[in-house]
């Protein structure tokens, strides 16, 4: 299964290279153009990395990545025009992975990701954790069951069990869970 | 004083070392009070002897106001009190050797007693009010002096406060332009980069006859125009730095001939189909519009800067009107209205800045991408050097922005449209 990579870039020429060269080099890819969009994108579709720019409208990369890792251990290798250390360690610190300043060879970029996914723990849902675990709450991903303190809680209309992902890297929009 | 020889000393050395440790001496001792009373002492009585001694059969009138002359000139030496003694010096002087019975001290004339009395307040108080005038005078001098201090002081805080702006603002600007160049010079080359290694990467799996990652006709094709763009990109970037360190050096070299404004403009929609297609050109112009005495060339970039602004910062489909009219003053109003978000009111002077983007900077959300941030600074530029204004006004409805442009029509409204056509 190819693995699968967010770019959050608002330059449509870079995300446009990096689209095409990221696609031949067999990944899937989807692209936004600032932070809303991506977390947007990152609620709708499993994602294995983000590639993200740190200047953009709406929502910058900084901020960004401290919103993924909020909600998410996707790796996050972060693509700038600024290269000085303090702009470096701030990316880092808010979450990011790598940082790689632009302008970039593609050969860089590509062995970073591959870097990257490879030090990143196994998200592939037979291989991922299948049971959360919070205080006395129990989520079992696979049995779509939920037991507080050893008591299962039965299904009703109110809690969308079933609408809670396989995976537990995948992000859950907490109003999805209550619309049905 | 350093004596090198003592035998060479005359009795009366007036070398002129000498002489200006006199004048050294004099002029302390002319300034210290003591001194005052002692010379208004001597005066007094100087004048008394002088005019006992020439004088003869002198008048006493006379010699009341010789007196009173010396205790005049003693008050505005030295004020007040010397004033006072001579005064009173006066008095017992003009008493003893003046006025009958000479030699005594009491006066048979019941007259002269009043003289006497008269004399002795008028002496005082001329001497008052000479000593008060000298003291207002120094009052004054000094009150001058120090608001000439002040006015040096303030004119030094001025200085140096401005000089302090002057730095920060050249810091800042300097700052912007590290930003702009750092952004809008590595970004095309961050594409022109990635899109080249691509292609040189393909060409390397290639020569090793392994190709797991193979870029198809289509792709290749696009890295190329990437690359393409990008290039044109960067040069426009460059130029347009180029354009405005002309313009802010006052180098801007405009040619001005009569031209009409409305084939000014159509010729620039044209240039600007590329950018404006997906929206509505709406175009009106006045009737019977004069020619304007302009650099065709620089009013057309400003035209279309304004048409590349307004396609950018507007949803496809939405109307840009282009209008020309005649405004007030012998001048031309055109303007381009949108149909987009329009400009706060805050930022309607600062995105005419060198570098201002007002999405970027400005903190104004939106998805589209942000020009160089020199297109309006420019066109504000041109504008201005052929006298004219430009600024931003609400779009009608209260919807999107509208940018106005004045530009004078020029010194003689001779090319009247209309006379083209009179063949």
């Amino acid at each position: 299964m190819n693995k699968r990579i967010l770019i959050v870039d608002d330059e449509p020429q870079i995300t446009r290279v990096l689209r095409r060269s990221l696609t031949t080099h067999g990944y899937d890819v989807h692209v936004a153009m600032d932070g809303e969009s991506a977390l947007q994108t990152f609620g709708d579709w499993s994602v294995d990395l983000v590639i993200t720019d740190l200047s953009m409208p709406n929502m910058n990369g900084l901020k960004l990545c401290k919103a993924l890792r909020a909600i998410s251990a996707v790796p996050i290798i972060v693509l700038s025009v600024r290269g000085e250390e303090r702009t470096k360690v701030e990316a880092l610190d808010a979450g990011a992975d790598d940082y790689v300043t632009k302008p970039f060879g593609m050969d860089e970029l590509l062995a970073r990701i591959r870097a990257t996914l490879r030090r990143a723990p196994e998200t592939d849902s037979d291989s991922a954790t299948t049971v959360l675990e919070a205080g006395d709450f129990h989520i079992d991903l696979e049995t779509r069951s939920i037991t507080v303190q050893e008591r299962e809680v039965p299904q009703n209309p109110g809690l969308a069990i079933a609408s809670i992902p396989k995976s537990s890297r995948q992000l859950v929009v907490s109003s999805s869970l209550l619309s049905l | 004083m350093k004596i090198k020889n003592p035998s060479s000393l005359s009795p009366f050395p007036l070398t002129p070392d000498f002489c200006s440790i006199i004048f050294l001496v004099l002029k302390e001792l002319f300034e210290k009070r003591w001194t005052g009373y002692a010379l208004g002492f001597v005066g007094a009585a100087a004048a008394t002897g002088a005019l006992k001694v020439f004088g003869g059969h002198i008048n006493s009138t006379t010699v009341a106001l010789v007196l009173l002359l010396v205790v005049l000139f003693v008050a505005a030496l030295w004020g007040a009190g010397p004033a006072i003694l001579a005064s009173l010096l006066g008095v017992v002087c003009l008493n003893f050797f003046f006025l009958p019975p000479i030699g005594t001290f009491t006066i048979s004339d019941p007259d002269n007693w009043i003289a006497l009395f008269a004399f002795l307040v008028t002496a005082i108080t001329a001497g008052q009010l000479s000593a008060r005038a000298r003291r207002r005078a120094e009052e004054a001098d000094a009150g001058r002096r120090e608001i000439e201090r002040l006015y040096h002081e303030l004119q030094d805080a001025f200085e140096r406060s401005s000089q302090a702006k002057a730095l920060k603002q050249s810091e800042r600007l300097k700052s912007a332009l590290l930003d702009a160049v750092t952004h809008d010079l590595r970004t095309p080359l961050t594409s022109i980069k990635a899109s080249v290694t691509t292609l040189l990467n393909e060409l390397r799996t290639n020569g090793r006859d392994e190709a797991p990652a193979k870029l198809d006709t289509e792709g290749r094709q696009e890295m190329l125009e990437v690359i393409d763009e990008e290039a044109d990109r960067l040069n426009r970037f460059v130029e347009s730095l180029v354009e405005l360190a002309r313009i802010e050096a006052g180098e801007m070299r405009l040619r001005p001939a009569w031209a009409s404004i409305e084939e000014i403009i159509e010729t620039t929609l044209k240039r600007a189909a590329p950018r404006t297609r997906e929206h509505r050109i709406e175009v009106w112009f006045e009737d019977e519009l004069p020619n304007v005495r302009v650099d065709e060339r620089a009013v057309a970039e400003v035209v279309y800067t304004l048409l590349d602004n307004a396609a950018k910062y507007s949803q496809k489909g939405t109307a840009i009107r282009v209008r020309a009219k005649r405004g007030g003053n012998a001048t031309i109003r055109l303007s381009v209205e949108d149909k987009g978000r329009g400009v706060p009111a805050d930022l309607r002077d600062r995105v005419f800045d060198k570098f201002f983007r007002a999405i970027r900077d400005g903190n104004q959300s939106a998805s589209q991408p942000t020009g160089t941030g020199m297109g309006l600074a420019i066109a504000r530029g041109i504008v201005e050097a052929h006298g004219g204004r430009i600024w931003i006004e609400d779009g009608s409805d209260n919807r999107g922005s509208c940018f106005v442009v004045t530009l004078p029509i020029g010194e003689e409204e001779s090319g009247v449209k209309g006379q083209k056509n009179c063949f």
